[in-house]
């Protein structure tokens, strides 16, 4: 049993030492006392920054990450999935329909969001742009 | 399969209507038409569906024991199919107030009724049809949480008005403590029974023994979480709010599809899961609640002066009404509840959905605005639209419960389970509330009927409209006249 | 090995908790509750033998909704909530409530045998393979359901957050 926990443990060891290890050294290596007002700005070497470091985001972020999160579940339905396929498939094709209309109704989701525009992030520029082609052509 | 012939039917339905909408083939309106079209097929295959004498069950798992545990998923029986004409019926009138506010003038603030005010009604129904048939936690739990997202779609639906906003808000977060206690309710229950099944749960503690503490702890977070959609006492907090700012239609589908819904998975659960020694357990929990909620709703009805508010109080109160024929169990030997009181729970229901969809009928074309949800608003009907008025005076008196209107038949089937049961202090409360109730509902009614309007312009009623209130009226009139009707309905 | 493990992904969870409940950067409250949920997932593994689980956990929650939170803080304005005032009714409230659910796992535990019995019956071997099986035969309807579930909730996002074009109502 613990052996079987050998390549976790080695792997920790390894994400920890590295954390500490880098840590350490920067800390041993990099040259300090050099320290100015300036060093503590976000770009040190680039633009003043402007603006709150956190500003507020639009409330498009929230609608692909919300949609994000509702085909990762689906995606998870879909692992268990995959794992039983076989086994499955032996006592009829009730495993392969099943998936299917699953995958088949969140697919008109997929559709109806994508009709919609939600992912549409340039949908302005488009409707701009129309009526300076059709004039040409008249 | 026939017998999940209706939510087959509005799931596919919606489904084809959304993509046709979104790509333009279709307007909202006909969307509307073709739901209310949809609706109807699935009340036809619904009514035409045979009834056996035993419920039947469906997905039942092959490694069960025999007769132990895992009858199986779903379950049709005349309850079920009660219970899913109610919804089905709810829906429709639902969609037809959205489709009468869509003819409404629309103003800067509020959001014009699309495509999907009239499809996302159609999933809430399969959801409660589901819940009608549910006979495990497993398909109660998807097919409750389907209804209430939905549901915190549809209240939000006004999102640019801050009344709209924080019923969305607040029905979404007290949706989800709700919904918390329910899961973590199912959980004990399950985690303790080994099986999600109603029927394999009954056999494990149908003893004449208590239940365990756990599973008692279950039961009753288990009715926290219902108590929630039934919105009574003290898990009503939201109602108030959240019925004044959705919009109208949804106001009147919250009030009865969601209440009843909440109702059905109740008995259900006491019912089908829990035999009569678990009374022990639900039996004073509730007994407190309905006497709580009789209260309390029906008195702070009384100071409300906006009319869905006052419906919202007065909702809370018809809960405590219904609670107290569901406190028919505890008969050793005998069911969960006894028949007369899942009869006197229907009855009950049916005439509360007539009054109540009359009512909010009424409100969608009287209203079209927040501002004019104030009772005052409704000073003069009468000389308005003659028609409205008398319609929303039987909804009302039936509400009070007054005969012959058929909301008389319900409370006098409650009240008779109260005195059959021997709940002698929750028959005294309820009939000092209904007398309460009596202040409220007839103060509307005369100020329709003897107050001078605050406008004296004419409402326009579209023909169809006007044919559907007078079938309305005539029901509400003819089923308090003939309870033989409920009799077949449920027998 | 159980024994140690458990304790230290308690103890993980507990500071985490904590740490989510003292912050007041709403950013550093998040990411200490995709801790408390990662070393949940670790328990999930390592002490329950529920491996999927702990894969879904962390992949569904530490990453998924968390991503939601922090997109929902960095809507709101951070700098106002963090010079919001600490109620100590709330303390208050909050506390007697983690009292009385504790007690009450007390009691659940301490009165009955299942959840012993549960925890000695052993680990499940595959759990990835028990949930498929279990999701594809017993409980298709509700896995079905939770399809359309998920198409209302997507409509519900778009419906809700979309900022729509202005038409007439027909």
């Amino acid at each position: 049993m613990n052996a079987d926990y050998l390549p976790v443990l080695l792997q920790l060891i390894v994400a920890i030492g590295f954390a500490v290890g880098s840590l350490a050294a920067a800390q041993a290596l990099g040259k300090r006392g050099r320290d100015s007002a300036a060093k503590h700005i976000a770009y040190e070497c680039g633009k003043d920054p402007i603006g709150p470091t956190q500003p507020r985001f639009s409330v498009k972020f929230y609608m692909v990450a919300m949609l994000f999160i509702l085909f990762d579940i689906e995606v998870v339905f879909m692992y268990t999935w995959a794992v039983v396929f076989k086994e499955q498939l032996q006592y009829g094709l009730t495993i392969v329909v099943s998936m299917f209309s699953f995958i088949g109704i969140l697919f008109v989701g997929y559709l109806y969001v994508l009709k919609k525009g939600a992912l549409d992030w340039t949908h302005v520029k488009k409707i701009e742009r129309a009526p300076v082609v059709a004039p040409q052509k008249a | 399969m026939p017998y999940l012939a209706p939510e087959i039917i509005l799931t596919a339905l919606a489904i084809v209507l959304l993509l046709l909408e979104a790509y333009g083939a279709i307007s909202a309106r006909s969307v509307g038409i073709w739901s209310l079209v949809g609706i109807a097929v699935a009340i036809v295959v619904t009514l035409f569906t045979e009834v056996g004498a035993e419920p039947m069950y469906f997905w039942t798992d092959p490694n069960a024991a025999e007769g132990t545990a895992g009858k199986g998923l779903y379950m049709w029986d005349a309850t079920a199919r009660f219970y899913k004409l109610f919804f089905l019926g709810t829906t429709g009138l639902v969609i037809w107030m959205s489709m009468e506010s869509a003819a409404q003038p629309v103003g800067p603030k509020t959001q014009p009724i699309r495509a999907e005010f009239y499809i996302l009604p159609l999933f809430v129904a399969a959801g409660m049809c589901l819940l009608a048939s549910a006979a495990d936690f497993m398909v109660l739990f998807v097919s409750l949480e389907l209804v209430t997202i939905t549901f915190y779609i549809l209240v939000a639906y006004q999102r640019e008005s801050a009344t709209a906003l924080e019923a969305g808000v607040k029905y979404l977060i007290l949706g989800g403590l709700a919904t918390a206690f329910l899961v973590m309710g199912i959980a004990y229950v399950a985690g303790f029974a080994g099986t999600t099944s109603f029927a394999g749960i009954i056999a494990k503690y149908n003893t004449p023994d208590h239940l365990p503490v756990a599973v008692a702890l279950g039961l009753l977070m288990i009715l926290v979480g219902f108590g929630f959609k039934i919105a009574s006492v003290p898990f009503h907090l939201w109602a108030p709010d959240v019925y004044q700012g959705a919009p109208t239609p949804i106001t009147a589908f919250l009030s009865v599809g969601s209440k009843a819904a909440g109702f059905i998975v109740l008995v259900r659960v006491l019912n089908e899961a829990f035999g009569p020694t678990a009374y022990a357990t639900w039996g004073p929990a509730l007994t407190a609640i309905a006497g709580c909620s009789l209260v309390l709703g029906n008195f702070a009805a009384m100071h409300q002066r906006n009319i869905k508010r006052m419906l919202a109080y007065s909702g809370v109160g018809h809960s405590g009404f219904i609670l107290m024929a569901v406190l028919s169990g505890g008969v050793p030997d005998g069911p969960g509840i006894a028949q007369a009181g899942m009869t006197a729970v229907a009855v009950y229901l049916a005439t509360y959905f007539l009054a109540s969809l009359t009512a909010f009928l009424v409100i969608t074309i009287v209203s079209p605005t927040p501002e004019e949800e104030s009772i005052r608003s409704y000073n003069g009907l009468w000389q308005r639209s003659p028609l409205l008025a008398a319609a929303l005076a039987a909804s009302l008196i039936s509400l009070a419960g007054i005969p012959p209107f058929a909301g008389f038949v319900g409370k006098l089937g409650a009240f008779v389970v109260a005195l059959q049961f021997h709940h002698y202090g929750l028959f005294f409360i309820a009939a000092i509330s209904a007398v309460a109730g009596l202040y409220y509902y007839l103060g509307v009614v005369k100020a329709m009927f003897w107050s001078e309007p605050l406008e004296v312009t004419p409402i326009q009623v579209s023909v169809p409209t006007q044919v559907l209130l007078t079938i309305l009226i005539f029901l509400l009139i003819a089923t308090g006249l003939c309870m033989e009707v409920f009799a077949w309905l449920v027998r | 090995m159980e024994p140690i493990l458990f304790w230290i992904f308690s103890l993980g969870m507990i500071v985490a908790g904590v740490s989510v409940i003292l912050n007041r950067n709403p950013v550093a409250a998040a990411l200490s509750l995709a801790v408390t949920i990662v070393f949940l997932a670790l328990m999930f593994g390592f002490c329950l033998g529920a491996w999927f689980l702990m894969v879904i956990q962390v992949a569904v929650y530490a990453g998924a909704v968390m991503v939601l939170f922090l997109f929902i803080i960095m809507l709101l304005d951070v700098k106002e909530e963090e010079t919001r005032t600490r109620s100590w009714s709330y303390a208050v409230m909050g506390s007697a409530l983690a009292l009385f659910m504790m007690c009450m796992v007390v009691l659940v535990l301490r009165a009955t045998e299942p959840v012993k019995a549960a925890a000695d019956a052993g680990v499940p071997v595959d759990d990835a393979q028990q949930i498929g099986t279990l999701l594809f035969t017993k409980y298709l309807l509700p896995f079905e359901i939770t399809s359309v579930l998920l198409l209302v909730a997507a409509i519900g996002v778009v419906l809700l957050s979309l900022t729509h074009k202005r038409e007439s109502s027909s």
